[in-house]
């Protein structure tokens, strides 16, 4: 019940200052304070619109190593014979269960470690400046537009 | 201290935690016993080259031949290989690995070898034959295998 009269009570005085305030003049900054703001505006939308085109850049510069890393990767396991090795699973699978260490390690050994951690790190760095592009651009639309 | 031990923010926490130390500790270790079993062929396999290939592991005449992985690696695969062959002993096969480094692959009694379908032996071999190598390194460089698939060309 309290709770229903403090309702009913805020409603009433949001009207009444509205009918206060449609009844003023609406306020002008001196013309000082208004070019001042007017410069901040622009200055900070002209920083951010650099921003985002530095980040912008960055995601292009991270997405090429990334390609560049993950081919790497792709024609070094085909070097390796690792496919053929692969294929093996479905030629002889019993044969290769039967000797699953010895295939296990040569997997292991072949894999082109740095060059898939290379390609990781380049994925992740990757999905942390999208993150960081989508939350800037959500976060300042109405300056960015 | 204990109110904060009992939640379950805490407990969440802590076994996300633990289970990335495992991950990254067992990672690790695995690296490392691949790869001190990669070094340790790589060692075989040089310390034996004379004896498996005759000729100075440098080559003649100053020609120095050095065992270059793929991609500039310096270490060779010890459990297994793909390549095509060079010189069928009795035994014993020598292939050229994909990584550009000669192999000596031991043929026992109990290895498989398969052409298509059919299990074959060492005899039915050929010299360029495309063969996949799975088996165990040994002391003297060389791959004791386990199962040959022959590939057609």
């Amino acid at each position: 019940m309290t709770d229903k009269l403090k309702i009913a009570q805020e409603g009433e005085l949001e009207a009444k200052i509205r009918e206060i305030f449609s009844n003023l003049d609406r306020l002008e900054p001196g013309e000082e304070l208004y070019s001042s703001i007017k410069k901040a505006i622009i200055l900070k939308k002209r920083i951010m619109v650099s921003e985002f085109v530095a980040m912008g850049s960055g995601f292009v510069v991270v997405l090429s190593l990334v390609f560049y890393s993950t081919k790497t990767v792709f024609e070094k396991i085909s070097q390796s014979g690792t496919i053929q090795f692969f294929s093996l699973l479905f030629s002889d699978f019993k044969d290769v269960l039967a000797n699953w260490k010895s295939f296990s390690l040569y997997i292991l050994e072949s894999l082109p470690t740095s060059e898939i951690l290379l390609s990781l790190t380049g994925l992740f760095i990757l999905f942390l400046l999208s993150g960081i592009i989508i939350n800037f651009r959500e976060n300042n639309k109405f300056l960015l537009n | 201290m204990l109110e904060q031990i009992k939640t379950k923010g805490f407990i969440k926490w802590g076994l996300v935690v633990l289970a990335g130390l495992i991950l990254i500790v067992g990672s690790f270790s695995l690296g490392v016993f691949v790869g001190f079993k990669k070094a340790g062929f790589s060692y075989s396999w040089g310390e034996n080259y004379e004896h498996n290939f005759g000729g100075p592991r440098n080559g003649f005449f100053l020609f120095r031949r050095m065992p270059e992985g793929v991609g500039g690696d310096d270490f060779i695969n010890a459990n297994g290989t793909v390549g095509s062959i060079l010189k069928i002993n009795n035994n014993s096969v020598v292939i050229k690995g994909n990584d550009n480094v000669e192999k000596v692959i031991n043929i026992g009694a109990n290895t498989v070898i398969r052409r298509q379908r059919d299990t074959i032996k060492i005899a039915d071999l050929k010299i360029n034959d495309l063969i996949v190598v799975i088996g165990n390194p040994n002391n003297s460089g060389q791959i004791d295998a386990k199962f040959v698939r022959v590939f057609e060309k």
